[in-house]
């Protein structure tokens, strides 16, 4: 029974049932999983990543890197999967089912095995070296079956999660005696405390001690102190992931007990001053077979003794370079294990130390190492032998072998903060370094061992020298990193340790070498005859342990992933079957709006037919709306458009054409010039590029000019009524207007229509007769039902994106996000005749006059007539001389089936598209090539003369 | 008990009116107008209309009723016709949501990154919200705050403030 | 993510801004008058200083103000306009 009988800080009261590879266990309220099954005396967990050796466990926290296992289901959530957790940190649940990864059908009996046999041929690196005869695809479904650990969920969790902000004046990371001190210090001088510690209860390292030592005492009891309480805002069970610029830190809380329903919670919190008090990890020695289960770190060992107890093993070896081990080795035989011997790599161990183990019948075998651990699924032995003459060889039987290499301090969140740790040979490990940020370490991270107030004495032993030995020895576990490995890196010359840490893997798991680095710079040193602080460490990035994307994405999931925006017309829209897609700037739009059991492509066709034809409604609300006052609006009108606009009319609109400084388009629309104030639209995706564009302008260049500039974009929406029915619907609709004779293209008048308070402009972007009526957005709603009822005579058609996309090219009409790229001008699209070059300036016309000064050949928009009238060519194809040909002459911007014209019709960017109206070129798309023939980019109503009766 | 306990509802009689124009202006109206012109930068100040806030160096909101809306707006458009200003209705560009409960900040510290710690009575600011942005007002610390969005965001942003509130059912 | 200190709202998240880029880039008062070399280099050339780096934030999210900082762009130490 490896369940002790006293002991621990587990509840005997509280028993759990779990499962483990299908098979039943008990364990306790307070266990691990790992200490559970340690409990019910399961020693194999898994297999390794490469090799498929048998793994055990190797920790009793956060650092473990053997023992991963995959949950399959809690009670609460039985369809529950979760990857990569650690069985040392999982706290044990009822009803919790998990199983080994890496391993089939099991990790004693498991197929994978042969790897083992097939090791020569997979040593580090080895994929760059193979794999290469005939095309990837042939290898690349084995190697992702084979590749990596756990298995990634199918389906999505139940669980929910929440992203919370922070702010407070410190930040303290770990609730072990350091930093319970430094956070009592700081809230007692007045500032506020965040304390986050990744345990269930505060204590540190001090839980792993033996219960009754008076230091654990004291730090009881100031944690529970009341008074201290309420100054301090303790978070357990969280995990600090990452230190980021100005004192950012990301912490990842489960459980929050404040929450219930919340699984995991990610803060995001900003600190004036963070203290890092994580701790140290110890780390192993590097001897051939340091990884069979059953070898375990010698603290984590004590720590199922005292926290859990749980006895990992009956008869133990001891194997350690350093004072503290011997900690361990006292609180095991007090609990009854056998201890079989302590070798201490050290040539003259503490004489009280060897004395307190001979008081106990603990032998110690100084100036001695461990070459070899030796068992099948499990360890039996271990060859030890004197570092005076490794040649002669004892063998000591065990079933748990402890080793301590010495101890890493946790710099991980330093040296994300983007300080570099450095080498203190006093502890044989590195530490924190100068602080780039504002932050301090303290306690164990800081290099201040305190192991049962004995001073901390450590001979570096990076690897056991072995006698020629056979096998593997390990530096980092997760990836089946050896020795050997570094010496064929070393030897290929990757001496750098960033080059070494690529090439053999070391450090890149899910533990991100918090046991294994030390090892592998310590190694490499003694290679090139060098010092650990000349080999330097590898740059530890984000996270710390594994973040889940449940915890990156909170609340943003689902339907909520995306901030969609609505428009008054939206809940009619869905009431009346509309296709809905997202559209630019966020909108979620009608893209068509299909009769009962109608086609796509029939109900786009459809609408078209019905605007050039009938009338057709259409909601532009989207469309950006800016008010402009102040005496210098005309001026700063004139530098943004390419055209003129100081002299437009009050009550009249002006297309207008905006450039880049580079002279290429930024967008295009219509503004008005009202009463008091003028009124820019802009199209939709542009609209905060736009405002963002004229303000850059007005607050950093132009700070002289008088203009305010205030965005309406939402408190106006936008009805357009298009087609030559267009004027009779709004006069059934009820309009206080004169709409016929004096009502020229592009004026906007004040009107009551259908009784709602409203300005209506006659703007076209059909090409028909058409009139935008923009009314206050809490009336909207109610007046385009009207204008729906209104229309009903005259088959008024709800028009989608798409159909309105079918006019616009039909009539040849430039968009300046898709004729426009980094290349077109205005004159390549045609525009020529918006841009007024005789203007002294404007926002690229510097750029223009370049371009007119150069006789180079350039693309300019023209219009496709594909020979295929059942084919609509794909957007994007490239045009071509001939097929065949590699000599890519321009592109398709725009392809659409014209219900106007009955046949497919296209635009594109050719280049000297103007010269070569007329010509046949070829369409090649990714299914098929086309012939077509080049024509002026206008299909229809080439004068204009439909928008302007 | 699932959720933080919060009230959310929108605002549906809130008018709003712009105004931009010089810090000198707005002093020159201050003498002028009905309420005052708060100077201190972030704040809203009462008046008999409703709370007036200065958002930026040169922008105010007039907070009123929706009865009350073409009147403030006339009357400051009076005020400021021979001056460099702008006023425009933007009652209908937003939408207002007020969060109220006991302990609103564990909702608030999910929809913003501004600091709450800043956010004291009284005072208003703008900064990210729900994805977006939102004006918020701060009527009580902790236990009343009402919040201005675009109203394109609207529907999207009652949805996460119900679902980071930890009402059931809106997780998928 | 840096943390931005805006003159009118105070420090606020990155996400609350635009970056408007080298703030010692001038657009020249007569550009039908420059050069073409200095056309181009106004327009595509920017400063790319490795150190101290003068530059325009827009805070988008915010106060829809433009203001300068300096940011150490090895560091990203932020000094705000005020302080120089």
């Amino acid at each position: 029974m490896t369940r002790l009988q006293h002991g621990g800080s587990i509840d005997r009261d509280q028993p759990l049932e779990f499962t483990f590879n299908g098979k039943r266990y008990q364990g306790y309220a307070g266990d691990t999983l790992a200490s559970a099954l340690l409990a019910n005396g399961v020693r194999l967990i898994g297999r390794s990543f490469k090799y498929h050796r048998p793994r055990g466990i190797v920790t009793a926290g956060g650092e473990e890197t053997n023992a991963l296992v995959q949950i399959n289901g809690t009670a609460d959530d039985p369809g529950f999967s979760e990857p990569n957790v650690r069985a040392t940190t999982l706290k044990l649940t009822h009803g919790l089912d998990v199983s080994s990864v890496n391993c089939w059908p099991n990790p004693n009996l498991d197929v994978g095995a042969i790897n083992s046999l097939l090791s020569p041929l997979l040593p580090a690196g080895f994929y760059y070296k193979t794999f290469m005869a005939g095309p990837w695809d042939r290898y690349a479904g084995a190697i992702r079956r084979a590749a990596g650990l756990g298995r990634v969920p199918k389906v999505p969790a139940k669980k929910r999660y929440e992203r919370r902000y922070a702010h407070t004046d410190v930040l303290v990371i770990g609730a072990g005696p350091a930093g319970l001190r430094a956070a009592l210090e700081a809230a007692k001088s007045g500032a506020s405390v965040m304390l986050v510690d990744d345990q269930e209860t505060p204590g540190g390292h001090l839980l792993d001690v033996k219960s009754g030592d008076g230091n654990h005492a004291a730090i009881q009891a100031l944690a529970a102190d009341p008074q201290t309480a309420d100054l301090i805002n303790y978070v357990p069970r969280t995990t600090a992931t990452g230190y980021y610029d100005h004192n950012l830190v990301v912490a990842v809380q489960r459980q929050p007990d404040d929450a219930p329903w919340i699984y995991e919670r990610l803060w995001h919190v900003r600190a004036r001053e963070v203290i890092l008090a994580t701790g140290a990890v110890e780390r192993p020695l590097v001897f051939v077979n340091n990884d069979r289960p059953g070898v375990m770190l010698a603290s984590a060992a004590r720590t199922y003794v005292n926290r859990y107890a749980v006895a990992p093993g009956q008869r133990a070896v001891f194997f350690t370079n350093n004072s503290s081990a011997y900690g361990a080795v006292f609180d095991l035989a007090d609990a009854g294990i056998t201890i079989g011997a302590v070798i201490d790599a050290r040539p003259e161990p503490e004489q009280d130390l060897i004395a307190a183990c001979r008081t106990r019948g603990i032998s110690v075998y100084p100036n001695s190492v461990v070459i070899k651990a030796t068992g099948k699924k499990q360890v039996a032995h271990a060859t030890i032998a004197s570092r005076s003459d490794l040649t002669r060889t004892r063998d000591e039987a065990c079933d748990l072998l402890c080793m301590s290499g010495g101890w890493n301090p946790l710099v991980h969140l330093h040296s994300h903060s983007g300080a570099k740790p450095v080498y203190d040979e006093r502890i044989a490990a590195f530490v924190p370094g100068e602080s780039v940020q504002n932050e301090r370490s303290v306690g164990a991270c800081n290099g201040d061992f305190d192991f049962d107030t004995e001073t901390f004495d450590i001979d570096a032993l990076w690897e056991v020298g072995h006698n020629g030995t056979t096998g593997k020895a390990f530096v980092d576990y997760q990836n089946d990193v050896t020795t050997a490995d570094i010496d064929l890196a070393l030897r290929e010359n990757f001496q750098s340790i960033e080059h070494v840490k690529r090439y053999t893997t070391a450090g890149m798991a899910t533990d991100q070498g918090k046991m294994g680095n030390a090892n592998v710079i310590g190694v490499v040193a003694q290679r090139l005859a060098q010092r650990p602080d000349d080999i330097g460490t590898t740059t530890y990035r984000p996270p710390f342990t594994p973040v889940s994307f449940g915890a990156l994405g909170g609340a943003d999931r689902g339907a909520l992933i995306l901030p969609t925006r609505n428009t008054p017309i939206t809940p009619w829209n869905l009431e009346h079957g509309a296709s809905m897609n997202e559209a630019g700037a966020n909108f979620r739009r009608p893209f068509w709006f299909p009769n009962p059991g109608e086609s796509d492509a029939s109900a786009i066709a459809r609408a078209a037919i019905a605007v050039r034809n009938g009338a057709g409604i259409y909601d532009a609300t989207p469309l950006g709306k800016f008010e402009l006052h102040g005496p210098d609006v005309p001026q700063l009108l004139n530098l943004l458009y390419t055209n003129r606009f100081d002299d437009l009319k009050v009550g009249h609109g002006r297309f207008g054409l905006m450039l880049r400084e580079d002279g290429r388009l930024l967008d295009d629309g219509v503004t008005f010039r009202m009463e008091d104030h003028w009124l820019m639209t802009c199209g939709t995706g542009a609209a905060s590029g736009v405002l963002m564009h004229i303000e850059r302008l007005l607050q950093t260049e132009l700070t002289h000019l008088k203009v305010y500039v205030v965005n309406v974009t939402s408190q106006w929406a936008n009805i357009c009524v298009c087609g030559p029915q267009s004027r009779a619907v709004l006069q059934s609709a009820g309009v206080d207007i004169d709409l016929s004779g004096d009502f020229k293209f592009m004026q906007m008048k004040s009107a009551n229509v259908a009784g709602v308070a409203a300005r209506v402009a006659r703007v076209s972007y059909t090409g028909e007769l058409s009139f935008e009526i923009n009314a206050r957005r809490r009336d909207a709603l109610a007046l385009w039902e009207a204008l729906i009822a209104a229309g009903k005579p005259f088959d008024i058609t709800p028009v989608g994106s798409e159909t309105s996309a079918v006019l616009r090219i039909e009539k040849g009409f430039i968009s300046a996000g898709t004729e426009g790229d980094n290349i077109t001008n205005p004159f390549d699209a045609g525009l020529g005749w918006i841009v007024d070059m005789d203007k002294p300036d404007f926002i690229g016309k510097r750029t223009l006059m370049r371009d007119l000064e150069h006789d180079i050949p350039r693309q300019h928009v023209v219009g496709l007539l594909p020979e295929d009238p059942e084919f609509v060519v794909a957007e994007g194809s490239a045009l071509l001389p001939r097929e065949g040909s590699r000599d890519f002459q321009g592109h398709v911007t725009a392809s659409c089936y014209s219900p106007t014209l009955d046949r497919p019709i296209a635009l594109a960017l050719l280049k000297n598209g103007k010269q070569r109206h007329g010509e046949e070129i070829v369409v090649s798309g990714l299914d098929r090539s086309i012939k077509a023939e080049v024509t002026k980019p206008v299909f229809y109503d080439p004068k204009g003369t439909r928008m302007r009766s | 008990m699932n959720g933080y306990r919060v009230n959310i509802r929108r605002l549906d009689d809130v008018a709003l009116v712009n105004l931009r124009c010089s810090q000198d202006t707005a002093a020159q109206l201050t003498r002028k107008l009905p309420f005052e012109l708060p100077t201190a930068p972030m704040r809203a100040s009462e008046s008999t209309e409703g709370l007036v806030a200065r958002l930026a160096p040169d922008q105010w909101w007039i907070r009123t009723t929706l009865d009350r809306e073409q009147a403030v707006f006339s009357s400051l458009k009076d005020s400021t016709v021979n001056e460099f200003a702008a006023v425009t209705i933007i009652s209908d560009h937003f939408q207002g949501f007020e969060i109220a409960g006991d302990n609103i900040d564990p909702v608030l510290a999910q929809a913003t990154s501004v600091n709450l710690n800043t956010l004291n009575d009284g005072s208003v600011t703008r900064g990210k919200f729900a994805r977006s942005g939102g004006t918020i007002f701060v009527i009580e610390q902790s236990k009343r705050v009402q919040v201005f969005v675009e109203s394109s965001y609207a529907d999207y942003i009652e949805a996460y403030l119900a679902s980071i509130a930890g009402a059931t059912g809106s997780r998928d | 993510m840096l943390l931005i200190p805006c003159p009118f709202c105070g420090e606020r998240e990155e996400d609350e801004f635009v970056f408007g880029g080298d703030a010692k880039r001038e657009r020249p008062t007569d550009p039908t008058s420059t050069s073409t070399e200095q056309w181009v280099d106004y327009v595509y050339n920017s400063n790319n200083t490795k150190g101290e780096s003068l530059e325009w934030w827009w805070h988008a999210q915010g106060c829809t103000k433009w203001f300068r900082i300096t940011r150490n762009t090895v560091t990203h130490a932020i000094t705000p306009e005020s302080d120089r």
